[in-house]
């Protein structure tokens, strides 16, 4: 595994809090692992059309390993003008392989965003910080100091 | 009718919100009672006035290699994000030993359901705005009851008093009523507000920003106390420059790791105070005696229904089918004298076979007597109170009736309702019967009859012979 740090920002939009998922896909859009998930009220991801698509077609929530990654601590979402640092976890295997981290976002009766941020999943690119095209500002990464 | 206004205010209320109002108070129930049972869990920290914020950093990098957020929870659960030896973790945390309590799990599924159902029905948005919308109603239910309560009980001063009520249902809602009224208005309004709230009816993200330059104020950690403070997100990366984000309860203050200089403060506007205080109130998250109330309150809710319910079914239904009681209009206007309301339920009777037939009718009392601009027709129905006397709602007739002449002649027919074991049967329907055979323009319509016991079968007798009168006339 690599741990990866990442701050992440929320644009100063009203409404309600964040339904937030990050997913690790290849260059064919298809997803190979969810390494992330904010909004412990599972009854709402099927907010985020394309990442539901996948958790029931590979029936994730059967899976011992997906609910740890459901972050639900100090409220279940994420809200306008927000600040969260996530740690991310990301096997070895799929980095630094031509494939993609996806931010996707969606918001009750706000929108939703497939595509809030996509970035690729090497050293190089994950060096920068990154604008969203929707609910998030701005993403910044780190590799933690070992 | 504007003697049953409240009354009939009061049940419409209750009958369109009953459904919604037992759903919120069976699911208040079990968040209240979850409330209170978090808050006996060692995670709750008591004393958070009294422990400062540098206090706890301190103490944190015994326990962590890095931190990423301690958030305050309304639960009074101090949560840590870092990195300790074993990796990332998220824990309830000793703020004072910066010691691990446990691990954070996510609220079970129950508890998701509950809240859920509570807000919105799992109708969204919509169901957001419905139970809004019943906190509202709720609201008024608590006044329109305020007022009912003041007029059972007579007055303000008495509300701790006595009062006369032998039939159970009553006593219940009226004893209710006076420890309740204030716990559940003050959970409508403020669950209201909450509703309204996540509507965004309000701007509370309009806040009053400042900025300052490094150096020119400090933040002092030393006097800052957990009780104070909702999440404190730490430096992203390891740069001197980079900063601390503090949110406290009132105010979001951004500083400089390093020498603590203020960089920005957002002061948050009034409606976010507000907020925090319906929050506070509705949800008794931090305080268990508030939890304990809430439970309480919201089982008290379910009682008020039920025994709400018990009453209604009789009076209140029939305030609001009579509501098209039009006296001014009537052309037929009965006239009822009852002691005990049996003669009632034959003018109910009476006026439900009327209505069929296509007359304009309407009802009063005795005792309301007065000009009726329209009435063609007068029908009396009257029992006798004891000796000949006239039952209460009927015992200023004879003053009225010289007092007030009516426009129109009139048909007018008298129906007593008695017991021949007594010596004067229908004594004071008789005494009517005679007042208004003398009186000018006054022809009589059907002939004086009466009826034994409340029977039945008498009374079916004479109604479809002044039925026949009627279509024929």
């Amino acid at each position: 595994m690599i741990s990866l740090k990442c701050m992440v920002e929320m644009t100063d939009y009203r409404g309600e809090g964040a339904y937030f998922s990050i997913s690790i896909i290849d260059n064919e859009e298809i997803y190979l692992k969810t390494i992330y998930v904010l909004g412990s009220d599972k009854t709402w991801f099927s907010e985020m059309k394309s990442f539901w698509k996948h958790l029931k077609a590979n029936n994730l929530f059967l899976d011992d390993d997906f609910y740890p990654l459901i972050e639900g601590v100090s409220g279940p979402t994420i809200s306008g003008g927000e600040t969260r640092i996530l740690q991310l976890e990301i096997p070895k295997l799929l980095y630094d392989n031509a494939n993609y981290l996806r931010f996707e976002t969606a918001v009750e009766d706000k929108g939703y965003y497939p595509d809030d941020i996509n970035v690729a999943l090497n050293e190089e690119s994950l060096k920068k910080s990154y604008e969203g095209n929707g609910f998030i500002l701005n993403i910044k990464f780190i590799f933690p100091e070992k | 009718m504007i003697k049953g206004i409240w009354r009939s205010t009061h049940f419409l209320l209750a009958i369109s919100v009953s459904i919604f109002l037992i759903i919120a108070s069976v699911t208040g129930t079990y968040l209240g009672i979850e409330a209170f049972v978090d808050q006996s869990k060692q995670e709750a920290i008591s004393g958070l006035d009294k422990i400062s914020l540098k206090n706890t950093m301190h103490a944190l990098q015994n326990n962590f290699e890095e931190v990423y957020k301690i958030s305050v929870t309304e639960k009074n659960f101090v949560v840590v994000q870092g990195v300790t030896s074993k990796g990332f973790e998220t824990v309830y945390v000793n703020p004072e030993t910066g010691e691990k309590i446990d691990n954070v799990k996510p609220r079970s599924s129950l508890s998701n359901f509950m809240k859920n159902l509570h807000r919105s029905l799992f109708l969204k948005k919509s169901g957001r705005f419905l139970m809004g919308f019943i906190s509202f109603l709720t609201v008024l239910l608590a006044l329109t009851g305020f007022i009912l309560l003041l007029k059972k009980i007579g007055g303000l001063t008495k509300i701790f008093g006595p009062f006369k009520e032998s039939q159970f249902f009553r006593k219940l809602h009226v004893e209710l009523g006076r420890w309740f009224l204030i716990p559940v208005f003050i959970t409508a309004i403020s669950g209201f507000y909450l509703t309204t709230e996540r509507l965004y009816v309000f701007d509370y993200n309009k806040s009053i920003k400042h900025e300052y330059k490094a150096g020119e104020r400090y933040i002092d950690l030393d006097d800052l106390f957990l009780n104070k403070v909702q999440n404190v997100i730490y430096p992203f990366s390891s740069s001197i420059n980079d900063t601390f984000k503090i949110q406290l309860l009132n105010r979001t203050i951004i500083f400089q790791r390093g020498d603590n200089s203020i960089l920005t403060e957002d002061i948050h506007s009034v409606p976010y105070l507000i907020k925090a205080w319906a929050y506070w109130i509705h949800t008794g998250e931090s305080n268990m005696f508030i939890a304990f109330l809430l439970t309480i309150t919201a089982i008290s809710l379910l009682f008020f229904i039920f025994s709400g319910l018990f009453i209604t079914s009789r009076t209140s239904w029939a305030l609001l089918k009579f509501s098209k009681n039009n006296l001014n209009e009537a052309k037929v206007i009965i006239l009822y004298g009852s002691e005990t309301g049996n003669t009632y339920q034959f003018v109910k009777r009476l006026l439900k076979k009327l209505k069929k037939e296509n007359n304009k009718v309407a009802f009063c009392s005795l005792n309301n007597y007065k000009i009726f601009p329209n009435a063609e027709k007068i029908i009396v129905m009257t029992s006798t109170y004891g000796d000949g006397e006239a039952p209460s709602n009927a015992n200023r007739f004879e003053l009225q009736f010289q007092k007030y002449k009516q426009l129109k002649s009139i048909n007018y027919t008298v129906l007593g309702f008695g017991s021949k074991s007594y010596p004067k049967f229908c004594g004071f329907a008789e005494v009517i019967n005679s007042l208004l055979s003398k009186e000018k323009g006054y022809s009589e319509l059907y002939p004086f009859f009466k009826i034994n016991n409340q029977d039945l079968n008498e009374y079916l007798y004479w109604e479809k012979r002044l039925i026949k009168r009627f279509n024929s006339s």
